[in-house]
């Protein structure tokens, strides 16, 4: 019956397009955010999602005038849960690196970022990074953008180390198990960098051949329909100033989407 | 230090009860598999024992996560192609009843084991007794088999109860909040992960401590009734 209508759509010159886009806006859009990150993401004491990417999902849907169901996914399972088609998008800012565009679709960069390492604050960083040159470093398990950082500015030997998120690696960090820990300058800025506990060994690299083209947010292969309006929509709240005053409250600074 | 933390003991413990009920959930489902393959492996012979017999191998080399991702995504997918082919339109899979079903399959196969070892000992003369009075096969198992076995099984079972609690942490790889995930959570969202960790160990000692109560409790009931 679908391929009928499908291929008589076709025969009238009708896009077929335009007939599945009205029919899946009545649906919710499926949003997966693991929200286990704070600033970026968490849960409020209540149970009720919080976040700047949570504000910026509901933001973006407000706009684009669709429901959208927020689930908690873990990190560790959302490209799965994407592929499995249990979510349609990761509200979870993904950076947007080679290797996984090849693989996924992606929305227009939501941030530019820059990667760097950071050591406690009584470390010795007079060497830079060459200090770190034969150490273990520590970064987030599944990031390939930071494991391809990492060996470009430590050697293809570095002794890497996976952590499922920050805070394991900072603790190893702190048993002086792992020498540094790499991530982005939003991140380990905001959350440790900021209170002086911790120092970054040289500045952030805002390079683009690392951090690629920033943040978005990721969809399946051949999610034209999805990524669209969703681009309209980060478009419209970037020009708007509202990506801006919602990342306020959270990082204390205005973004530059590049 | 505690402050940022204490409000949000409610979301936690509340992820400690849903740990608790996923595995007082699964585990009945467990014991009535593992006793169904255990003695249709016993048999020996014919498709039974051989669907039984591949049942124990498959489950018991498997990973947990490998089995909890295998069915939740897995089923997704199936769901999906099934919807394209016959459109019509499925509900989306419960990463909880997905769980269920996960923690249930591997555990009954763990649970096999341990029946199939009591029934390796099991003294054949109260089969035949129960035969002499005139019971039939059936009977023979429902009245004096199975609840034999169970009793004897008490304290293996109750060791693999623990075990499954633990496991069942796994489960928060699917979006299941669970005790562990909303720890995770409430690490993240506080940014205080040692002083989580230590009270979601807490939280877990409360759990086993209930479960291993309910467990002596049954095992001098057993006893007292002989």
């Amino acid at each position: 019956m679908f391929r009928l209508i499908r291929d008589t759509a076709a025969a009238l010159g009708v896009s077929f397009v335009l007939l599945a886009g009205t029919a899946t806006a009545q649906e919710p859009l499926k949003v997966g955010i693991d929200a286990a990150y704070r600033p970026f993401a968490y849960v409020e004491p209540n149970g009720e999602l919080a976040g700047f990417e949570v504000d910026l999902v509901k933001a973006v849907c407000e706009k684009m005038q669709r429901k959208c169901e927020i689930s908690n996914v873990p990190w560790e399972g959302i490209f799965a849960a994407l592929e499995s088609g249990n979510i349609d998008m990761i509200g979870t800012t993904v950076t947007k690196s080679p290797a996984r565009l090849e693989k996924y679709d992606a929305s227009a960069t939501i941030y530019g970022l820059g990667f760097g390492f950071i050591v406690p604050a009584d470390a010795d960083i007079s060497k830079g990074l060459d200090g770190l040159k034969g150490k273990p470093v520590g970064t987030i398990t599944g990031t390939e953008a930071f494991y391809a950082f990492i060996k470009g500015m430590l050697g293809d030997d570095a002794d890497i180390r996976g952590y499922q998120n920050p805070d394991a690696g900072i603790l190893d960090l702190d048993s002086g198990r792992i020498a540094a820990f790499a991530g982005d300058n939003l991140q380990l800025g905001a959350q440790f960098v900021k209170d002086g506990k911790y120092k970054w060994v040289v500045e952030p690299n805002f390079d683009s051949k690392w951090t690629g083209d920033g943040r978005g947010f990721i969809f399946r292969k051949g999610s034209a329909d999805l990524t669209q309006p969703v681009d309209a929509a980060l478009a419209a709240l970037a020009a708007d100033g509202t990506i801006d005053r919602l990342a306020m409250p959270y990082f204390g600074t205005a973004f530059k989407a590049k | 230090m505690f402050d940022a933390v204490a409000p949000y003991l409610a979301f936690w413990g509340t992820g400690a009860l849903i740990t608790l009920v996923l595995s007082v959930a699964a585990f009945p489902v467990a014991i009535a598999l593992g006793i169904a393959a255990a003695l249709a492996a016993s048999t020996g012979r014919g498709p039974r024992a051989r669907i039984a017999v591949s049942y124990l191998a498959l489950f018991r080399a498997l990973p947990e996560v490998l089995v909890i991702f295998a069915i939740f995504y897995g089923s997704t997918v199936f769901l999906r192609r099934l919807e394209a082919w016959t459109e019509i339109s499925f509900p989306d899979v419960s990463p909880v009843l997905a769980a269920l079903v996960a923690l249930s399959l591997q555990f009954g196969a763990y649970a096999a084991v341990i029946f199939s070892d009591w029934l390796r000992v099991f003294p054949r003369g109260l089969l035949e007794a129960g035969a002499a009075v005139g019971m039939t096969n059936g009977q023979v198992r429902l009245r004096i088999l199975v609840p034999l076995l169970l009793r004897q099984s008490t304290p293996a079972l109750g060791n693999l109860m623990l075990v499954l609690l633990k496991v069942s942490a796994l489960v928060s790889l699917i979006g299941v909040e669970e005790l562990s995930r909303r720890t995770t959570i409430v690490a993240g969202s506080t940014r205080d992960p040692l002083l989580c960790y230590a009270i979601a160990a807490a939280m877990y000692l409360a759990i086993t401590a209930v479960t291993s109560t309910a467990q002596a409790w049954i095992e001098t009931r057993i006893r007292a009734t002989g």
